[in-house]
């Protein structure tokens, strides 16, 4: 038997780094990847696709939102999708899945496991579904020790499907919350237990692992950086499961730390490391760069033209924490003569700006744009 | 340049020609009417030195004369101590002829030398100008700033120490300005720096997306508190609708109910049985009570009898006391009258004594005002006599003053009649002396009045008549004789026949006069009140003491006869005996008097114990007599015997009743008390009530809330929430992004506009060093503020003001001054320079006008400048060389 692990769709989810466009894409891109899921269930021959919670990111979306996820399900009738509640679509007794439930919006290929205990899967009542179900956002107990003593026939494979942190892990504070322990499979007798919460890719053992998220939506993610899901492959009871990586998600999130400018060079380099992220499709790429360092009043403008204005209209998302600073000297102010208004006052805001401060920003800021607009004008000053 | 000679013809009014005499060095001053043609001068001047000879523009054409001809002009100036002379003739047959020194130039060579040497560039197709435009001031010009070209401008540039690019960064430090400016208007307003543009709209947008995001974290908190209480009022309802514990309230609810009837209606039995219990004992109790009030009656007759014969003995001894009060008491009213006697007897005593002394006293007075009489009637005939002798004396005070001023009069009249009279002055041989006389009377030495006629004889000579003039000796004459008369007729009047007798007369009515006071002081002396009289009171005076003497005389006559009957007793008192005797009988009568008020008072006393006594008796036995009838009644009401029988008989019914009562309450104690039964039962049909009632309130509040959160829910509320979030945070840091461009923006600015203006004040210093001092001679305390293209901006006194908001004298003072600035820096760069002014400074007052003047003379003792005016004073003000303008046969050509 084959099943589909995914989890952490997380759709409604907003970046507030992110502009309109961006976010639009971002958004929509969400709800494709269920579609691509689909197709990867029908690929790989799969008829249980076992989403580990967080299919919402809000307690309370939007009516679109509410139905985008169910509709792009009901359109794989061939496919059975079970979910559970997540932490951030908990089953609360006005929440989400309650909502959909009295709407009579859930789709017959679409199972909302609401209540713990087992589930069969199939007709032959081999395979059995030991779903954990989170009732509030955050639960001090381990919902899945329950499956410890669950009944199901002799031989049948047991898989378990939940949400939380397991502890142990290293994972520190978010062990506190919907804790599931580390050896839950193998004290319950599951075959494979099916995990969600965190977004990266991580098998604990052999029979415990997360999906991801199967689109990436933070430049931080940890673990294999989401963007898959999992085709697991049970062969029987007591054979450990066999799992199978693939790739799902659109868009490449990376964050550069501390890059930092001193030279005409340096924004080459990064330039390039930019656009060799997906060298192929840079329209793909979300990059998060923090820059610091100091450029030259030429080097400011290649950085304000290369990275600014052309590298941001090439991928599909660049922000920018902090920015190069003028390094101007006296040397710099030449270029606006050895005398003259134009001169005096670079020279004001030069001293202005070498006594640091909040003021020196604003004066090395001015300065800045007194070249940028010395070098429109300059022609005619020429 | 120093102009010495200017000649036109052909030039608008002057299509003869004219020549401009008296030009020289320093302050030139033409005054002429209007219309004189002082315009046309200053055109034609100008025409010479900026425009080609070629030159057939509009302004040229608008030199020729009306009546037609080509305007020609000439003029002759020194340029360095050179002599040169310019001649150009405009449209028909124009020619240009300039010399220097020897050298001669014509045509265009003649042009290209002249602008050579007054350093002026081509400004145009037909015209060279630099400076010169604004040197050369045309009427109304000077209430505008120098309107310089480019040609101007560059003429100054080249005066001042350095370039305009150098110093300023000319074209391209205004370019970067004007940049800064255009990207700073897309940030802030140019003339209040408010936010515009995109970033007033991300601000409002800012402020807008935080309202909405509160108002959405608002909604969620409500929405949070409505699933919360929602989540509450379910589980409350389930358990208010729990149909177990339902049952349980309303099986106790009845069971509570029955035991409330059975309580009932012991309660009731028991009240009855309480009832019986209550109306035998009152009955036992009455009976009881009369047996206890007929023995209590029969006790206190008894003690009522024993207490009336204590009563009686008490009067008997009472009466006793009384009866020896009264014997007190009348024995004390006897030793009091006896007393009284006595006192009145040493009373008449002591009366006889003080009259027999009052006596004594008043023939003392009597014999004192007597004589007081005596002495006043002897001071008063002293004083009859000096009056007498003062009433015989005729010249009083009055008549003495008279006297005296008819006696001045009299002399005055004489000494006139004298003054008035020929003077013969006589001066003899000493042998002559006996054979001169005047009037018969030998004649002596000095000066002789002649008042009347007077015959002068000389033994041997003969007889002289002298008669003084007759009419002034007449009227002088009979002005001293009706004196005279006047003063004779008062000395008759007083009695004497001279002054001196009068003078006499007067002294010895004054002493009598003092002698009359003298002796009325003595009498008023001797009077009692010692006053001044008059003669009349001084006599009613002493008649009146007189009567007073003698009523006092009879008085003592009748008191010596009327007290003549007491003497012999009262002459063995003083009256100081007599009143102390009287004080003791007063004394023992007083003390007999307490003593009869106090026997008085125990009698009285004793009298009120007895009718006490009497009265306390009466009661008793009224009281015994009270008693004794009730006992009658009440026994023939009910005997003795039949009263015990009857309260025998109530004890047992009471009895009977307590045994009855005791077992109802026995019955009683296996139940709850009523009061308990019934909180019991009130508490659960409470409890049931308020089951129903909240189970009806909870399925309201949550029907609302389900509707609320049901709307929420469709709104997505997190999911705007986490949008408006994002929109915040973005506007926020759009917001910030804005705000650092435009500090940044508004920093450049402000430091470019302040460089700029550094470098302009620096670049034009030269030319304000050179302005500056006239300027403060016409503007005391003042600074102008001029910009890079030498056009005044401001005026700085107390204030900045713009130039556009001054007047219209103080702006044409200031482009005055500026020009001759201008004409300053150009004699200092060049050596040369010229100001001309056409009916300038007409706005300006006394004061101010003299100021200019000053600056004009004082400047044109370095450089030629000619004024030209239609005011008169204004010329005399000026003063400097007189021209005139002069017609001529014919134009002089240069040679």
């Amino acid at each position: 038997m084959k099943i589909l692990h995914t989890s952490d769709w997380q759709i409604g989810r907003i970046f507030r780094f992110a502009d309109d466009d961006t976010l639009g894409a971002l958004q929509a891109e969400r709800l494709e990847v269920i579609r691509r899921l689909g197709l990867l269930a029908r690929q790989e021959n799969v008829t249980h696709v076992l989403v580990a919670g967080d299919v919402y990111e809000h307690e309370t979306p939007t009516e679109r939102t509410l139905h985008q996820p169910m509709e792009r399900m009901r359109q794989f009738p061939d496919v059975r999708w079970h979910l559970i509640p997540g932490n951030h679509d908990a089953d609360t007794p006005d929440g989400v899945w309650a909502r959909l439930l009295r709407e009579g919006a859930v789709p017959e290929n679409v199972t909302v496991h609401r209540q713990p205990g087992p589930v069969v899967l199939d007709e032959s009542e081999n395979a059995w579904l030991l779903p954990a179900v989170l009732q509030r956002r955050h639960v001090l107990a381990d919902l899945t020790a329950y499956m410890d003593d669950a009944p199901t026939p002799p031989d049948a494979l047991r898989i378990g499907l939940a949400h939380g942190s397991v502890t142990g892990f290293g994972n520190g504070e978010e062990a506190e919350h919907n804790p599931v322990a580390i050896d839950r499979a193998k004290k319950a007798g599951l075959t494979y237990l099916a995990l969600g919460d965190w977004h990266g890719f991580c098998q604990i053992d052999a029979r415990t692992a997360y999906s991801g998220t199967p689109e990436t939506d933070r430049f931080t993610t940890g673990g294999g950086g989401g963007g898959e899901a999992l085709i697991v492959t049970l062969s029987g009871p007591r054979a450990e499961p066999q799992i199978t990586r693939h790739r799902t998600g659109k868009y490449v999130w990376k964050k550069l730390d501390d890059v930092t400018l001193t030279k005409a060079d340096d924004i080459h380099a990064l330039e390039a490391r930019v656009r060799g992220i997906a060298p192929d499709n840079p329209g793909s790429v979300l990059v998060w760069l923090a820059v610091s360092g100091l450029l030259s009043v030429d080097d400011l403008a290649l950085y304000e033209s290369a990275i600014v204005r052309r590298l941001s209209g090439a991928v599909a998302c660049l922000r920018l924490s902090g920015a190069p600073h003028l390094s101007a000297g006296l040397d710099d102010l030449e270029r606006f003569g050895t005398g003259g208004a134009v001169r005096l006052a670079a020279e004001g805001l030069l001293a202005r700006a070498q006594a640091g401060g909040e003021e020196g920003a604003i004066a090395a800021d001015a300065l800045q744009r007194l070249f940028l607009f010395w070098n429109e004008v300059g022609g005619q000053a020429a | 340049m120093i102009l010495t000679e200017l000649q036109i013809e052909g030039f608008r009014r002057f299509s003869s020609p004219v020549r401009l005499e008296g030009l020289g060095a320093g302050l030139n001053v033409l005054a002429a009417p209007n219309e004189a043609g002082k315009s046309t001068l200053l055109a034609a001047l100008r025409a010479a030195l900026t425009l080609r000879h070629t030159s057939k523009t509009s302004v040229i054409k608008g030199f020729a004369p009306y009546g037609g001809g080509a305007p020609h002009v000439g003029v002759k100036f020194l340029w360095k101590g050179t002599a040169c002379a310019l001649e150009k003739r405009f449209l028909t047959k124009s020619r240009a002829r300039f010399s220097i020194g020897s050298e001669i130039f014509e045509g265009d060579q003649a042009e290209e030398k002249l602008r050579d040497l007054l350093g002026l560039t081509e400004a145009g197709k037909a015209e060279a100008a630099g400076l010169w435009n604004a040197l050369l001031v045309g009427q109304g010009e000077s209430f505008f700033q120098p309107q310089l070209t480019d040609a101007g401008h560059a003429s100054l540039r080249d005066c001042l120490e350095q370039g305009v690019e150098d110093a300023t960064g000319g074209a391209a430090a205004s370019a970067v300005l004007a940049r800064v400016k255009d990207r700073l208007g897309l940030f802030q307003t140019a003339s209040t720096n408010k936010p515009t543009g995109r970033y007033k709209q991300v601000l409002e947008q800012e402020q807008q997306a935080r309202e909405g995001l509160a108002r959405l974290e608002a909604r969620k908190a409500a929405l949070e508190d409505d699933l919360i209480a929602l989540d509450h009022a379910r589980r409350t309802l389930r358990e208010q609708e729990n149909p177990e514990r339902r049952a349980q309230d309303e099986a106790a609810l009845k069971e509570l109910r029955i035991v409330r009837d059975r309580v009932l209606l012991l309660d009731a039995e028991e009240q009855k049985a309480r009832s019986v219990l209550a109306a035998a004992a009152a009955a036992h109790d009455a009976a009881r009570l009369e047996q206890e009030k007929r023995q209590e009656n029969a006790l206190r007759q008894q003690q009522l009898e024993r207490e009336c014969s204590a009563a009686k003995q008490t009067l008997d001894a009472v009466a006793n006391q009384l009866v020896k009060a009264r014997q007190k008491f009348e024995a004390c009213r006897q030793q009091r009258e006896q007393a009284e006697r006595t006192h009145q007897t040493c009373r008449q005593q002591r009366i006889a004594a003080s009259r027999f002394a009052a006596l004594a006293h008043l023939q003392r007075v009597v014999e004192q005002e007597k004589a007081i009489v005596r002495r006043a009637e002897a001071a008063f005939t002293r004083l009859e006599q000096e009056e007498a002798v003062l009433a015989a004396l005729r010249i009083d005070e009055a008549a003495i003053q008279r006297i005296r001023k008819a006696a001045q009069a009299y002399d005055q009249a004489v000494t006139v009649q004298a003054a008035n009279a020929p003077t013969l002055v006589v001066s003899l041989e000493p042998d002559a002396a006996q054979r001169v006389s005047l009037n018969g009377q030998p004649c002596a030495d000095g000066e002789t009045r002649l008042t009347s006629l007077t015959t002068l004889r000389i033994e041997g000579i003969g007889q002289f008549q002298i008669i003084p003039a007759r009419l002034e000796q007449e009227a002088a004459e009979a002005q001293r004789v009706m004196v005279r008369t006047r003063l004779d007729k008062l000395l008759e009047q007083v009695g004497c026949p001279s002054v001196a007798d009068a003078e006499l007369g007067y002294e010895a009515h004054r002493q009598a006069v003092v002698r009359v006071a003298e002796a009325r002081a003595a009498y008023g002396a001797s009077l009692p009140e010692n006053t001044a009289l008059t003669p009349e009171k001084a006599r009613q005076a002493l008649g009146l003491l007189r009567q007073q003497v003698a009523q006092k005389e009879a008085d003592l006559a009748v008191a010596q006869k009327e007290s003549s009957a007491q003497q012999a007793e009262a002459l063995s008192l003083t009256p100081e005996q007599a009143a102390a005797a009287e004080e003791a009988a007063a004394q023992a009568a007083e003390t007999a008097r307490q003593a009869e008020r106090a026997e008085q008072a125990a009698c009285a006393m004793v009298t009120t114990q007895k009718e006490k006594a009497e009265a306390a008796l009466h009661n008793l036995v009224q009281m015994v007599q009270q008693l004794q009838r009730e006992d009658a009644v009440r026994v023939a009401r009910e005997t003795a015997e039949a009263l015990a029988e009857r309260a025998l008989q109530a004890q047992k019914d009471q009895k009977a009743a307590q045994d009855k009562v005791e077992q109802l309450a026995q019955a009683r104690q296996d139940d709850q008390p009523l009061a308990v039964v019934e909180t019991g039962i009130k508490r659960l049909e409470q409890v049931l009530d308020t089951t129903r009632t909240a189970i009806t309130r909870l399925r309201e509040d949550i029907r609302g809330r389900e509707t609320r959160v049901r709307l929420a829910e469709g709104e997505g509320v997190d999911e705007q929430i986490a949008e408006a979030r994002r929109t915040a945070e973005r506007l926020r840091l759009e917001c910030e992004s804005c705000e650092r461009e435009r500090a940044a923006l508004a920093l450049l600015q402000q430091t470019l506009a302040d460089a700029e203006r550094t470098q302009t004040e620096r670049y034009l210093a030269p030319l304000m060093r050179t302005v500056q001092p006239a300027f403060a001679a016409v503007f005391p305390s003042a600074t102008i503020g001029l910009d890079a293209g030498f056009s005044v901006q401001s005026l700085t006194r107390r204030q900045t003001e713009d130039f556009s908001t001054l007047s219209d004298g103080t702006r044409e003072q200031i482009s005055v001054l500026v020009r001759l600035g201008f004409a300053e820096l150009l004699y200092t760069r060049q050596g040369s320079s010229i100001l001309v002014l056409d009916d300038a400074l007409s706005f300006s007052d006394s004061l101010r006008l003299e100021r200019m003047v000053d600056v004009l003379a004082e400047a044109a003792t370095r450089f030629q400048i000619l004024v030209l005016t239609c005011r008169t004073e204004t010329a005399v003000k000026l003063g400097g060389r007189a021209l005139t303008l002069t017609p001529m046969p014919e134009f002089t050509e240069l040679r």
